[in-house]
């Protein structure tokens, strides 16, 4: 160690410092930071909830081109939650058409994303085009079997 | 040969009683002429913009790639402009069809992002959304009435707040075997394709490709129809429709048939309907011939017949004041020798 100067010690410090710094960030960019890893803490908060369930996260749906993917053999499943998460800025009268024109059975829950699932959804949706997309997500026993675009 | 004709003539009465009308010549004629076209420099379409009227004569132009809607005075001068691209509050993500209720003073246009509610000075008051496309809007009396062909029912009854309040018409039905790489969804989208029009009191719809036009009273219960069985493109129409069917081309792209009508409008107790080249001659050719037939509303009678030859000029869309006997029509159009898309005032010939 008495062969380094004590400014070549630090430089060394600092090198190594930047060296996990990168390596944390790297960790968190592909491990931690992921839609995935978001959404497996959020269905972990609420595991019971969202054990076996079908989530969709819609921006704009319409009867033409844009019907909620697989919601005709989903809605068959008496196991599965359909829950449906619409922009925040939907109105209830949005949400009755919304159930009106795509035929939401009325047990499915159709509510407004909070922060945490907007945040979610705009982490999903990122995109070079600035489209807005719709999500399907299907939790099966806890874990995440699909994230389909729509 | 006198019992012939007697059941000849008797089958000709019996016929007229049904409002089938073979002859073309149902009305007097009169000869419309493009008198002036703006807008001059200040604004370029990149589409024909779909047009409306206001009572005080205003002209109101949609740039569907403008996401903008654009007022202006009866002699094409600029007085407001009001929209922008996005999703927001007052903003437009592809406006397209569009009504301007002449009484109340609004403006209700729909868009990829549902239907919003302007002042007539532009100023932003609604916005709703109805997760089916429309295929036209009137709005009448805190009514709003959208053409959306849904599995059961053609014309779709809101409240300008959005609450849904009733569905009815009857939309056309065909065998969708016929339609090949095509379902059901686009081929209904497709064969309704038409208007909407109320007055408050009455509802009608105006099919562009086969050519019917349907009354409603504000309950949604038919009244009436008329088949305009004089225009000759119905028929050949009507053959693609309900016999041979549509495929779609290798580039996925559908070869429509040819509207016989073009536009239809409601305006001072008449119904005007913007008849095509092909309407009207049953051939594709004909591009710039139209003629706008104005029509009783009780009746549903052709009383007028406007006659419309405007060399290389392609109509879209048209809108008219109608009051008394008086008609003031506006056009939107594509000119050919100046490659622009324009909105035109037509006046009779040998007016001022």
């Amino acid at each position: 160690m008495a062969r380094f100067s004590k400014l070549e010690r630090t430089l060394i410090g600092l090198a190594v410092l930047s060296l996990l710094l990168s390596l944390g960030i790297l960790i968190f960019y592909y491990f931690v930071g992921t839609v995935e890893h978001q959404l497996i803490k959020m269905v972990k908060q609420d595991r019971e909830y969202y054990y076996n369930s079908a989530i969709y996260l819609i921006s704009s749906a319409d009867t033409f081109c844009r019907p909620c993917a697989k919601y005709d053999q989903l809605k068959n499943n008496p196991d599965l939650r359909i829950i449906f998460l619409v922009e925040p800025d939907f109105s209830d009268t949005d949400i009755e058409n919304f159930r009106r024109a795509l035929r939401i059975e009325m047990n499915d829950e159709v509510r407004r994303m909070d922060k945490a699932w907007r945040r979610l959804y705009l982490k999903l949706n990122r995109n070079r085009w600035n489209f807005y997309y719709n999500f399907l997500i299907i939790i099966n026993r806890g874990r995440i079997e699909e994230i389909r675009r729509f | 040969m006198r019992v012939k004709n007697q059941l000849i003539s008797w089958f000709l009465i019996f016929l007229a009683g049904n409002n089938f009308i073979f002859c073309s010549d149902n009305g007097p004629k009169e000869k419309l002429i493009l008198a002036n076209t703006f807008p001059k420099e200040e604004i370029y379409f990149k589409a024909v913009p779909p047009i409306d009227i206001d009572e005080a004569g205003n002209i109101y132009a949609v740039g569907n790639r403008e996401q903008m809607v654009f007022k202006f005075n009866p002699e094409g001068k600029l007085l407001l402009s009001f929209g922008g691209y996005g999703q927001g509050p007052g903003e437009l993500e592809w406006p397209y069809y569009f009504d301007v209720n002449e009484h109340i003073g609004k403006v209700f246009i729909l868009d990829d992002a549902g239907l919003s509610l302007f002042s007539e000075d532009g100023k932003f008051i609604n916005r709703f959304r109805v997760f089916s496309p429309a295929l036209s809007v009137s709005a009448a009396l805190n009514r709003i009435y959208l053409l959306q062909p849904t599995e059961n029912n053609l014309i779709h009854e809101y409240s300008y707040e959005g609450k849904y309040i009733n569905s009815f018409g009857d939309k056309y039905r065909v065998d969708y075997s016929i339609y090949k790489n095509m379902s059901p969804r686009v081929v209904d989208r497709l064969i309704n394709e038409g208007s909407v029009l109320s007055n408050g009191d009455i509802v009608f719809y105006v099919s562009y490709l086969i050519g019917d036009i349907c009354k409603y009273n504000s309950r949604g219960e038919k009244l009436g129809s008329r088949r305009l069985s004089e225009l000759r493109g119905k028929a050949r129409n009507e053959k693609i429709i309900y016999h041979q069917g549509l495929s779609r081309n290798i580039n996925g792209t559908i070869p429509i048939p040819p509207r016989i009508i073009q536009a239809a409008q409601l305006s001072g107790g008449r119904l005007f309907l913007l008849i095509t080249g092909y309407g009207v001659y049953g051939e594709t050719e004909p591009l710039s011939h139209y003629e706008i037939w104005r029509l009783s509303v009780n009746s549903l009678r052709t009383e007028l017949i406007y006659v419309l030859d405007l060399k290389e000029i392609e109509i879209e869309h048209f809108c008219v004041l109608s009051r008394g006997n008086e008609d003031t029509f506006f056009i939107s159009l594509y000119d050919n020798n100046q490659e622009k898309n324009l909105i035109g005032l037509l006046k009779k010939e040998g007016s001022r």
